[in-house]
């Protein structure tokens, strides 16, 4: 068996495992949401998938009509609208309060944010100077780190905006 | 609409929102924005907040 057969294996195992997990962790009380934030989510879930679908939809069309070329390597497009489509996701459910359930600390998840824009941040910064972004015209796979860094960057920003507002709002 | 009603029951009990929202077990954001009338409560968190607060469905939500 080849490395990208075995690769595929462990990469299908590895999203088996983090679905289980999910499911383990969503089923546990204190990571309920309640009836509201169901509600929200679920408008903030359409809201993305829409972002998602209009992104691609206008991605093609511009580099048809537009360029006649693509503008990015292969599999980086639909990265960049999965991105697109959970800032517009999270910026949703923060704004009406449904982004963690109702016993979540908002501190730990945005500790795991900020480690991923500060690994991602280290990486891009390398890429960028390395002039590794473009190459023969279309935005490469480095791109990928910048993009993951200002999505995270952004979800940040927006929960702390959110939480400065709750603070004042309260009773 | 805001809900006063809810709203002055609870402060009558010298309950906060988050108080009423730990016993009721949803977020406190979700009884601001029943008292504020921006979500309707399913007839269960209705009960549920009835209960909590010692009034009846009439007293908290029926509308005249």
């Amino acid at each position: 068996m080849d490395t990208m057969k075995i690769t595929f294996i462990i990469v299908c195992a590895a999203i088996a495992i983090f679905i289980l997990l999910i499911k383990k962790y969503s089923m546990d009380d204190s990571n309920r949401y309640d009836e509201r934030q169901v509600a929200m989510r679920s408008k903030a879930y359409k809201f993305g998938f829409g972002t998602v679908l209009a992104y691609n939809v206008l991605y093609y069309l511009a580099t048809a009509i537009f360029f006649e070329k693509p503008l990015m390597q292969d599999g980086i497009a639909p990265m960049v609208g999965v991105c697109l489509g959970l800032v517009v996701f999270a910026i949703e459910c923060i704004r009406n309060d449904a982004f963690f359930s109702i016993r979540q600390n908002p501190w730990v998840y945005m500790l795991l944010c900020l480690i991923v824009v500060l690994s991602n941040g280290y990486v891009s910064f390398q890429n960028i100077r390395d002039g590794l972004l473009i190459k023969d015209g279309l935005m490469t796979e480095s791109c990928l780190q910048p993009i993951i860094t200002v999505t995270f960057l952004i979800i940040i920003i927006a929960i702390i905006v959110k939480l400065i507002f709750s603070r004042e709002e309260e009773e | 609409m805001k809900n006063l009603r809810m709203k002055s029951a609870r402060a009558a009990k010298d309950m906060s929102q988050q108080k009423l929202a730990e016993i009721v077990n949803v977020s406190r954001q979700t009884i601001s924005a029943v008292e504020k009338g921006d979500y309707n409560p399913t007839i269960n968190l209705c009960i549920a907040i009835c209960k909590a607060l010692d009034k009846t469905l009439d007293e908290l939500f029926w509308i005249e």
